[in-house]
């Protein structure tokens, strides 16, 4: 049975709708990643879900049985904030102890259970610290103590990682990934960042102006995005717009881009007339001018100058200026090659299945 | 430290002026305050000689009873002010739009410019006795002319400045306070109540701390308010001075009044900062 269920959401605010008609669903001990850019409908559907807001329509139920109408404390949910919330005149133990003392745990059990809860989030030993003179990295860790200590039937994440800085967002994400799947919590994440969406979740859905534009699997949403919008708000994109030429071989077809530039794509499953192409930087070579030929598996080709390079540690980013006047981004790891010169011609190289066709009324 | 010298010199007016203007009248009435007075003089003589006995005159029960007085009336302002202003800050801060906020703060601002007596004045004749005075008395069960009623109407005095006063302090408190912490409390299975009473009042301490200290002492130096609208059944220590100094003339012991006055102040002040700052605000 379903652990969170949303049914036709729809939530207003005055004549503005923030979300409308979300629904999904969450087995127990999933992770769910709601992505998507601010005022999407992401933080109003997790303030549903914790009883902060009341659905205009719909119904949300947490373990079959419907929320309407019952107020936070009513509803056996874990919250964790943005920027954690920690009550900063009590210490470490007594803001875990919060929710256990609202649940009447007596004495004994409190102790234990927040003794457990330190151990979960490797914090033994501060427990008589008050939050000002933790880390921003032990704040969090509190707060998901604090959030999970309760046993929540569902745990939201308001952007956990997005208050820390680059490094131990890193380690943090691995150790939240492992404290979450200790515990077996059923998981709502809400966030902008693609990155921490993709990495914590294991489905996604992606929002866009109160409405669910895409949801599946981090790599099935990465590689098969439905929209413009998914597709540039999900890692970058090179984008072409252009026609349907002559069929070639298969189900290919030829999409050209101007005059004298085309290439191979798969032809779409329906026929909208107007087409986008995408293509990921990381799928697009760069070759000699003369190997070109001799990769037949890449079977589209286009030539190119090189404007910009940029080495960024593990990555090059190569921009690529097209006859056309087109820009390209093309993005390689770096495995100790010698890197571009400014200027230099370079060939490209791309497979058809590398390309995203996107209809371009979508 | 090479700009030291040119930082004293720019100091020098302004501890000149703190030296000419307040520590030297205060040190005048200090001094003042110990010289032997005779019944008939304006002040003391000059070459009067020094005394404790304007000090332990105080100490009859008939003076005792204007400080207990004050400070009892004082208190209950002070409190009750709080208790007014507290709702009223939390109003304006959470709940207000940005443009009612404004007007709010604007009004509680506007009022406290009020001249003291035109407010004092206003309450005179709406709640004296060309006012409500006798429906008020009568729901009460109180005589309009009793002591009562009397002590009724100093406090609604004080509290017309006290209010504004207790909500304004508060107002930067509140505002300063997360919200995220109640949400977060009720989340964790506090009601709305349980969640405001845990968390957002102990974090409202310093704020309260010293809204009570800015009102308890614009109490004990409440001059005007208990003058006009105590009609002489209530009377603070301000106008004792006043009575000492203006119509008996006997100014060293209107300075001795002074001076325990500005003692008992500073130790209120003290005493109650450090008790809140040690016991309950930790962190």
């Amino acid at each position: 049975m379903a652990v969170v269920e949303l049914k036709n959401v729809t939530k207003r605010f005055g004549g503005f709708t923030a979300v409308e008609d979300v629904t999904f669903s969450l087995g127990k001990g999933d992770i769910l990643s709601l992505l998507g850019p601010s005022g999407c409908g992401k933080t109003t559907t997790l303030r549903m879900i914790a009883g902060f807001e009341n659905p205009s329509e719909g119904d949300v139920l947490i373990s079959g049985e419907s929320m309407l109408g019952k107020r936070p404390y009513e509803r056996n949910v874990g919250l964790l904030f943005q920027d954690y919330a920690l009550f900063p005149h009590m210490t470490v133990q007594q803001n875990i102890a919060y929710g256990l003392k609202r649940r009447k745990f007596d004495r004994g059990a409190l102790d234990d259970r927040v003794g457990e809860m330190l151990g979960l989030v490797k914090l033994e030993g501060l427990a008589d610290r008050r939050p000002s003179q933790l880390s921003g990295g032990q704040q969090q860790r509190v707060a998901l103590a604090r959030a999970l200590a309760t046993s929540p039937e569902v745990v939201l994440l308001d952007e956990p990682l997005s208050a820390l800085d680059a490094k131990l967002r890193q380690e943090l994400r691995i150790e939240l990934k492992q404290i979450l799947s200790a515990v077996d919590a059923t998981t709502i994440i809400v966030t902008h960042d693609q990155e921490e969406a993709m990495s914590l979740g294991d489905s996604l859905i992606v929002m866009n102006e109160g409405r669910i534009v895409q949801e599946g699997s981090p790599t099935d949403i990465y590689k098969n995005p439905t929209s413009r919008f998914v597709a540039e708000f999900i890692g970058r994109s090179n984008w072409f717009s252009g026609k349907l030429g002559k069929d070639g071989d298969d189900d290919l077809v030829e999409f050209s881009i101007s005059k004298d530039i085309s290439f191979l794509i798969h032809r779409p499953d329906h026929d909208a007339g107007a087409y986008d192409v995408c293509i990921r930087p990381e799928r697009i070579r760069t070759e000699d001018r003369q190997d070109l030929q001799q990769i037949s598996e890449y079977c589209n080709h286009l030539q190119g100058v090189v404007r910009d390079v940029a080495h960024l540690g593990a990555d090059i980013h190569t921009l690529v200026e097209l006859a056309n006047g087109e820009m390209l981004t093309i993005c390689q790891p770096y495995t100790g090659q010698s890197l571009r010169q400014h200027g230099e011609r370079v060939g490209l190289a791309f497979r058809p299945s590398d390309c995203i066709v996107i209809s371009s009324t979508t | 430290m090479k700009n030291y010298r040119g930082a004293v010199l720019l100091m020098v007016p302004g501890i000149g002026i703190v030296l000419a203007f307040l520590v030297l009248p205060l040190a005048n009435v200090v001094e003042e305050s110990f010289r032997l007075f005779e019944p008939g003089r304006i002040g003391a003589a000059k070459d009067a000689p020094y005394t404790l006995f304007n000090y332990a005159e105080l100490l009859n029960t008939n003076y005792l009873y204007y400080f207990v007085e004050t400070a009892r009336i004082g208190l209950i302002a002070s409190i009750t002010g709080l208790i007014l202003g507290f709702p009223i800050a939390y109003f304006i801060t959470r709940r207000l739009r940005a443009i009612w906020r404004k007007i709010a703060i604007g009004f509680l601002v506007g009022i406290m410019f009020i001249s003291t007596l035109i407010r004092v004045y206003a309450l005179q004749l709406t709640f004296g006795p060309t006012g409500i005075a006798k429906i008020l008395s009568g729901l009460l069960g109180v005589s309009m002319n009793g002591r009562f009623y009397t002590e009724l109407i100093v406090i609604f005095g004080l509290l017309h400045y006290l209010v504004p006063i207790a909500a304004i302090t508060l107002l930067g408190t509140i505002q300063n306070i997360n919200p995220r912490l109640s949400e977060a409390a009720q989340a964790l299975g506090a009601s709305r109540w349980m969640a405001h009473l845990s968390i957002t009042v102990p974090l409202c301490i310093p704020g309260l701390l010293s809204a009570f200290l800015i009102s308890f002492t614009l109490c004990l130096s409440a001059f005007v308010v208990p003058m006009i609208l105590g009609k002489g059944k209530i009377l603070f220590v301000s106008n004792l001075i006043y009575a000492r100094f203006s119509e008996i003339s006997n100014y060293p012991s209107g300075s001795a009044i002074s001076i325990i006055m500005l003692v008992l102040s500073l130790a209120i002040i003290y005493g109650v900062t450090y008790v809140v700052s040690k016991r309950l605000v930790k962190y």
